[in-house]
């Protein structure tokens, strides 16, 4: 892995159509929220971090994470993590991927389900 | 225009027989009973000149006409 | 009595060239059996062309007289058609005969206006008068009760409209029943005294005003009466308009039905088209309100993570501060030790340590005074900011039960929404051909025709009220006439007197004679109701005021909703007792009327014709009843019987099986 952390994240192409369709429902106020949501979602998964090639330069760092709480919690959760917004990226685009075969369907985004499978399914 | 058979021929223009009496029956019932000064025959007249022209108004008032004034004559 | 002696066809229907049908002058039944299409309506159609000059098809239509000639003879060149129909009345004889030819010089006559129509009657061997020949006619078979005479099962149908007041069928049947029952010679007479009168009072008043004494007077009664002649005529007008008015409310509230039916839907779709609004209004700003709550989501899903995170730390910041003491005390006791050492006495207890006890104490120190083995365990203040982290992302992370709540208020309110969709769409459908501002129309048109009611019967009521007083007036002056008048005036009064009377004993005559044709009605239907009917648990019949026969249980309860095959019967029933109640009799020619009915029903029918009329000629087809059974039932009432062979399709021929 690189040394030197990023300044930007983005997402892949791919990674983007998918967070086109879970913004579609407005279930997020922008697509930054919803990155966030799916690297949650990766680290519930136990994702793995790693490199992401394609990703372009969406975000910048400091409007991504202000309060530096990512790069706080992300060495807490994998410690030998040395460039948590590289592992950022990797977590986001990891947890698109998940949110992709899981929680899209028909091509609308269920929250709900992913918020709270146990619930969800309960109610069906 | 007036029938010729009527003098000709009553019997045939009379009313078909004995259902038709119900309402001869009925009517002078009820002469008898609140109108005894009018005539039965007369009543019986105006009643079977009715039977015999229900389809021709105008010979009806003639008859009819006819029958009352007659009536009238006799009482004079 | 009208009795029918013969039935003659020329090229009539399916009947080519000439074929008859002898009727016997007994009193009994006569059978004719055929199958379907093979003339047996046509039969019928051959008595009432005879007697009215028409010939009806299904639904009581008129058919085009151009169609009923027979094909087959068409084809070789023969139009037209002929029915003789022979018939006894009061003991006479008569020969009725009644032509359609196509006209001089027509030779392929294609429509009615190419066909003439003549008829004449034969009274013995005198041909009577047109004029004659119509008066006999109308007198021994009027056509408006033809109905009770001439019917299938399709007319036995329309009775069930003498149940509903408002119906125009049912009126046009009550007309026609009180008809048959000699209810319009009471009418007539009721009408005709009533125009006697009048004339009588004009006569009265110009006699009057002949004489100077009573001149005055005269003039007055004159005035008055005409004055009542115009407010008649108004009221005439009047009641004239309102029938045709409540005709049309009556029509236009099948429509008003509808359109209130419609209206319904209407607002139905405007209130659901309203409520997809609100939901989409509502879940618009639920949506907004979970999107602002979403930004902490990803919180909510790591907080089962970060609540063990915040565990693993607590207990890592709780070894190191364990740690921590643990080291501190160590080297609080490594001093001690130095201190004694250094002393060579024991800070304690003063014992002067020796050699071999110093040495224990000098490597006990080194022990303590070792360096702490550190390597991975992370220092408290990382551990502290650790926990910080953890503290603080974990504080975001509440609201996710409401998010969830939210979710699902918003997903429910889709469910209905897609609910209202469906019913809107189905709404839709089925106003899509509405014209909004025909209904519109029809709703106007209707209240117009409700206030238009309104203003007439007010005219009336007034035209009534001025009629009183009028009546009132011609009354005093009468009475004054009849005081100071000589004698003219006296036989004039007489006259009206008379009338007057007349009038009034027909006019009680009415209702006392309708009350009792009713109950004589009611009565023998009755009879006769319970002879044809199967079921043992009905009683009566009961006749309401358009002579609308009610079945009535043994319990008391009337049945409102009954079969059309109950339907046959009742209407049998009330055919059966008109026919012993009327002035005007004649021979029942039915046609089919089984096909609603049971065995039972049919069986009990056949059994009860010969009591039903004295004439009676009944058409079937043999699945509908059996010839071997009606033989058997009726016996020696059964006086003959026809069968109508077919020839070809257009070809059908009528022979005699008994007789």
């Amino acid at each position: 892995m690189a040394t030197t952390d990023k300044n930007t994240i983005g997402v892949t192409p791919k990674a983007q159509k998918i967070l086109d369709q879970m913004s579609e429902d407005k279930a997020f106020a922008d697509q930054m929220d919803a990155a966030k949501f799916a690297m949650s979602i990766a680290i519930r998964r136990g994702a793995k971090v790693g490199e992401v090639n394609g990703a372009g330069t969406k975000w910048n760092v400091g409007s991504f994470d202000p309060n530096g709480d990512l790069r706080n919690l992300l060495p807490i959760i994998y410690p030998d993590l040395k460039t948590p917004y590289r592992g950022l990226e990797s977590l986001i685009d990891s947890g698109l991927q998940i949110v992709a075969q899981d929680y899209l369907k028909g091509g609308k985004f269920d929250l709900a389900t992913a918020l709270k499978p146990a619930e969800a399914k309960k109610r069906k | 225009m007036r029938r010729t058979t009527k003098q000709s021929t009553p019997r045939e223009n009379a009313p078909a027989g004995g259902k038709h009496s119900d309402l001869h029956e009925t009517i002078e019932a009820l002469r008898k009973d609140k109108f005894p000064k009018l005539p039965k025959a007369l009543v019986a007249d105006i009643l079977r000149i009715e039977s015999e022209n229900l389809e021709d108004r105008h010979a009806a008032m003639a008859d009819l006409n006819e029958a009352i004034e007659n009536y009238l004559s006799k009482e004079d | 009595m009208l009795r029918i002696t013969s039935i003659t066809l020329h090229n009539f229907g399916p009947f080519k060239e000439t074929q008859s049908i002898d009727l016997s002058k007994k009193d009994g039944v006569t059978m004719i059996f055929g199958e379907n299409m093979r003339g047996k309506t046509t039969l019928i159609n051959a008595v009432r062309y005879a007697l009215f000059g028409k010939v009806l098809s299904r639904g009581e239509h008129e058919m085009a007289l151009h169609k009923i000639g027979n094909w087959e003879a068409a084809k070789d060149g023969e139009y037209g058609f002929k029915v003789i129909l022979e018939f006894e009345h009061d003991g006479q004889n008569y020969t009725l005969t009644r032509e359609c030819k196509p006209r001089s010089g027509i030779e392929e006559p294609k429509t009615d206006l190419d066909y003439t129509q003549t008829h004449y009657l034969k009274r013995g061997s005198d041909v009577l008068s047109p004029a004659d020949c119509d008066a006999t006619l109308s007198r021994v078979m009027p056509e408006q009760v033809s109905r009770f005479f001439l019917f299938d099962g399709e007319l036995l149908q329309q009775y069930e409209e003498l149940l509903m007041n408002e119906s125009e069928m049912g009126q046009d049947i009550k007309e026609a029943i009180e008809r048959i029952l000699g209810v319009p010679v009471l009418t007539s007479a009721r009408y005709d005294m009533a125009e006697l009168k009048k004339e009588a009072e004009k006569k009265e008043s110009r006699t009057a005003q002949k004489d100077q004494q009573t001149r005055e007077l005269g003039t007055q009664n004159a005035a008055q009466i005409e004055q009542r002649t115009a407010h008649e005529k108004e009221l005439d007008r009047l009641k004239k308009e309102l029938t045709g008015l409540k005709t049309t409310k009556s029509e236009n509230e099948e429509m008003v039905r509808q359109n209130e039916k419609t209206k319904a839907l209407l607002n139905e779709l405007e209130n659901l088209d309203s409520r997809v609004k609100d939901i989409d209004a509502r879940n618009k700003e639920r949506r907004e309100r979970l999107a602002s709550m979403a930004s902490n989501a990803w919180c909510w899903v790591l907080k089962p993570a970060l609540e063990e995170l915040q565990e693993r730390e607590q207990k890592a910041m709780a070894t190191i501060q364990s740690n921590a003491a643990q080291r501190e005390f160590s080297a609080r006791v490594a001093d001690q030790i130095e201190q004694a050492l250094s002393t060579s006495k024991c800070q304690v207890c003063s014992q002067k340590i020796d050699t071999k006890t110093a040495k224990a104490l000098r490597a006990q120190m080194a022990e303590l005074r070792a360096p702490p083995q550190k390597d991975g365990e992370a220092s408290l203040e990382e551990t502290v900011a650790r926990l910080k982290t953890l503290r603080e992302i974990a504080g975001n992370a509440g609201g996710k039960d409401a998010a969830i709540e939210l979710l699902f208020t918003i997903e429910d309110a889709q469910v209905e929404r897609t609910q209202c969709q469906a019913r809107i769409g189905e709404i839709r459908e089925k106003t899509k051909d509405l014209d909004e501002s025909k209904l519109r129309r029809i709703m106007t048109a209707y209240d117009k025709t409700v206030q238009d009611i309104a203003i007439v019967d007010g005219g009336i009521k007034k035209e009534q009220e001025a009629l009183k007083e009028i009546g009132e007036n011609i009354k005093r002056i009468q009475a004054e006439l009849e005081r100071i008048g000589g004698a003219d005036l006296a036989k004039e009064r007489q006259r009206r007197q008379l009338c007057a009377s007349l009038g009034e004993l027909f006019d009680k005559g009415v209702g006392v004679y309708r009350e009792r044709l009713r109950k004589k009605v009611e009565q023998d239907a009755s009879k006769l109701f319970l002879q044809l009917t199967t079921e043992p648990d009905y009683a009566s019949l009961k006749i309401n005021e358009n002579y609308g026969l009610i079945i009535v249980h043994k319990d008391g309860d009337e049945i409102q909703v009954r079969s059309a095959g109950a339907e046959h019967v009742v209407a049998l029933s009330l055919m059966g007792a008109l026919q012993r109640n009327a002035p005007l009799e004649g021979p029942i020619v039915m046609d089919s009327p089984f096909g609603r009915l049971d065995e039972g029903h049919t069986g009990r029918i056949v059994k009860a014709l010969p009591s039903m009329a004295k004439q009676v000629l009944l058409l079937v087809y043999e699945s509908e009843l059996e010839p071997q059974f009606v033989r058997n039932t009726l016996k020696g009432d059964l006086l003959r019987e026809y069968k109508i062979v077919r020839k070809s399709a257009r070809h059908s021929v009528l022979e005699q099986s008994k007789g």
